[in-house]
């Protein structure tokens, strides 16, 4: 991955600043036009023998010990705005210091939201998502007031899925009108995302803050069947863009909340890309990558959160080879139960993650294996002037025999202390 | 004595689901009306509307009721319940800097108020008796009720342990309650009570299981959409 220098980045930043600043101060309708402009750097301590997954490498974080101390994570814009009354719209574009250097976005829709005319509520969203899954991602741009960086399954989210389409959602009380029992259904149509499976397949789950954006290109790790002149190599490139149209089928995500007041909510969804194994373009696969999904969230006494999220599937590419597996043929599962406690201005966290990857494929020197867990240890704090300071401490420890394709050994215990601080700006209070 | 004593007192004597106390001090010719409501635990229930209905047309004055409000604070409507008598024009003004698209589908009262901060719209006229349960379009954690009842004889328990209604002109009067944290059909049974020149005291126990309270009683988890 191309890194930006660090004058370039610098100026970048300010510049940016300086534009979001201005922006905030104009005289736009802050009750209809809304601005936040939100930065962060880091403070690293790295203790892993992996390289990061951005250098090629096989680390579960994104940063490594080959990083400076100092790491600029993510500056972004985010625009929310009521083209109409029931009209809204949300843009997010950011800026990484690991990533192109470009601006670029992760997230651009519409929303219709219909005034309600009996207890049937619909909504309707239409142009770039990310699928109704993650509990932790409730922030502005997709942040996390938990956590610096996220479970396995939602830094899946954040890496290889994003939708192209419509989703509907269907909300209203269970059982008679006040009930404090609620019923969402939704239902998702979109294009793209067929190549989503590549990273998880070849890199295998991680735990990070960072999100691809709309036309990112990521490397994939430097392992034998992704070497030059293989057979593999005439239609995969040697990065992944998860994001691409490839067969031209739409895929599917759709699913069923139940929610009582704010004590218990309980969802559960398919996706389906219904992507054509054997469809290549652009220097990308088709994967066909299903999943369900399960998300638990609870008030417990001492005013204590709990959240949960439990995840499914498979991912697989190429013709069938053998015993009814494709070329690269996977299944995943993971899972996170997180602790979280809020005081007045600051929270802790605690969160464990455990992910498995099997590889049910016969293709030699492709071990795509993974078996791993960690522990995520935060504390998130509110200073004054926008500024918030994240601390954070992780532990990952995983098995991966295609390590050794990297010279390493299978086993990796990984660590991280990180702080963080954000500065947000916006032309509104809340 | 206390209204907590009277409680006390009304519940040991009280075998049935409501207990009445009705208990006389001397004032003058009008009374006050004190009403505590609680559930089958004995707490008192936070969210609920008392009011007395006069058996005979005691009304005599017609003058409009005054402007009541239904604020909009921290994407919250101030108060979560509002009791009004029909008739009674209630704003709707946006103290957030974030826009509000108020609206309710209710029988009593349809109505939508688009997109807006500030006092952009017009007060609502509620000109039929009833429930109006309300929302905000943009931000759909919100919600209040507005009860429209056909007395100027009401109160609300917000937060205390009894309602008062003041200046009840001596009558016979039959006394309500709603609670949002009850079905609209389930609501507890009225009570008549007759008024005279002193303070009166009525102690109402809620022996069905009540819905959750509005409001988060957990600040620990964001519970906003997707
Ligand atoms: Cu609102």
């Amino acid at each position: 991955m191309v890194r930006l220098l660090k004058l370039q980045r610098l100026a970048m930043v300010s510049t940016m600043l300086l534009a979001g600043q201005a922006i905030a101060q104009t005289g736009l309708d802050a009750s209809r036009h809304r601005w936040t402009v939100r930065g962060s750097s880091s403070l690293i301590s790295v203790d892993s023998r992996d390289t990061s997954w951005l250098d090629g490498g096989l680390s579960k974080m994104r940063y490594d010990e080959t990083d400076s101390n100092t790491v600029f994570d993510r500056l972004l814009i985010e625009y929310e705005g009521a083209l109409t009354p029931t009209l809204i719209a949300q843009i997010d574009a950011d800026i990484m210091g690991d990533g192109d250097g470009s601006f670029d976005l992760t997230e651009a829709f519409l929303e219709w939201r219909p005034v309600p005319r009996s207890a049937n509520r619909h909504r309707l969203k239409l142009g770039a998502f990310y699928p109704r899954a993650s509990l932790e991602n409730v922030g502005v741009g997709w942040s996390s007031p938990y956590s610096i960086s996220w479970s396995a399954i939602n830094t899946w989210l954040a890496e290889e899925i994003r939708l192209f389409g419509a989703e509907w959602t269907l909300s209203r009380p269970l059982g008679g009108g006040g009930s404090a029992h609620r019923l969402d259904l939704f239902a998702a149509a979109f294009y793209g995302n067929d190549p989503s499976g590549t990273l998880l397949a070849w890199k295998g789950w991680g735990l990070h803050d960072r999100q691809t954006r709309w036309r990112e290109q990521l490397p994939l790790p430097s392992i034998p069947v992704l070497q030059p002149g293989t057979r593999m190599r005439q239609h995969q490139d040697p990065h992944a863009q998860p994001f691409l149209e490839i067969d031209h089928e739409p895929g599917f995500h759709a699913g069923a909340e139940w929610r009582y007041a704010d004590r218990v909510s309980l969802a559960a969804s398919r996706y389906d890309n219904r992507a054509d194994p054997l469809s290549t373009a652009d220097g990308q696969y088709g994967w066909r990558t299903v999943f369900d999904h399960i998300a638990l969230r609870a008030s417990l006494p001492w005013n204590l959160g709990l959240m949960a999220q439990w995840m499914r599937g498979t991912t697989a590419m190429g013709s069938v080879i053998g015993a009814g597996r494709r070329v690269v043929d996977n299944d995943y599962e993971a899972s996170f139960v997180m602790l979280t406690r809020r005081w007045d201005s600051f929270r802790l966290s605690l969160r464990v993650d455990d992910f498995e990857v099997y590889d049910a494929d016969v293709l030699p020197n492709d071990n795509n294996y993974e078996n791993g867990d960690a522990v995520t240890l935060a504390y998130m704090r509110k200073l004054m002037g926008g500024l918030t300071l994240g601390v954070e401490w992780q532990r990952i420890d995983s098995m991966r025999p295609a390590r050794e394709y990297l010279g390493l050994a299978p086993d990796a215990d990984e660590r991280q202390l990180r702080v963080q601080l954000s500065w947000q700006l916006s032309n509104h209070a809340d | 004595m206390s209204g907590q004593a009277l409680r006390q007192i009304s519940r040991a004597a009280a075998a049935g689901w409501l207990g009445v106390l009705i208990c006389a001090a001397a004032t003058a010719n009008a009374a006050t009306l004190t009403v505590a409501v609680t559930d089958r635990a004995g707490t008192p229930v936070s969210d609920a509307v008392i009011y007395a209905v006069p058996s005979h047309n005691a009304r005599n004055d017609t003058a409009t009721p005054p402007t009541a409000v239904m604020d909009q604070r921290e994407k919250a409507f101030v108060p979560h319940l509002l009791v009004v008598e029909t008739g009674t024009a209630v704003e709707f003004p946006n103290h957030d800097t974030v826009g509000h698209h108020v609206y309710s589908f209710s029988d009593a009262k349809s109505f939508e108020l688009p997109l807006y901060s500030g006092r952009a719209h017009a007060p609502i006229v509620f000109d039929t008796p009833g429930v109006v349960d309300i929302g905000c379009n943009i931000h759909d954690h919100m919600e209040a009720h507005i009860v429209i009842v056909d007395t100027p004889y009401f109160g609300v328990m917000s937060g205390s342990d009894t309602a008062a209604i003041v200046d009840v002109p001596p009558g016979q009067y039959t006394v309500h309650v709603y609670t949002p944290r009850l079905p609209p059909r389930s609501q507890p049974a009225p009570h008549s009570i007759v008024i005279t020149n002193s303070a009166a005291h009525i102690d109402i126990s809620i022996e069905q299981r009540l819905r959750p309270p509005h409001g988060r009683t957990n600040r620990s988890l964001e519970w906003s959409a997707y």
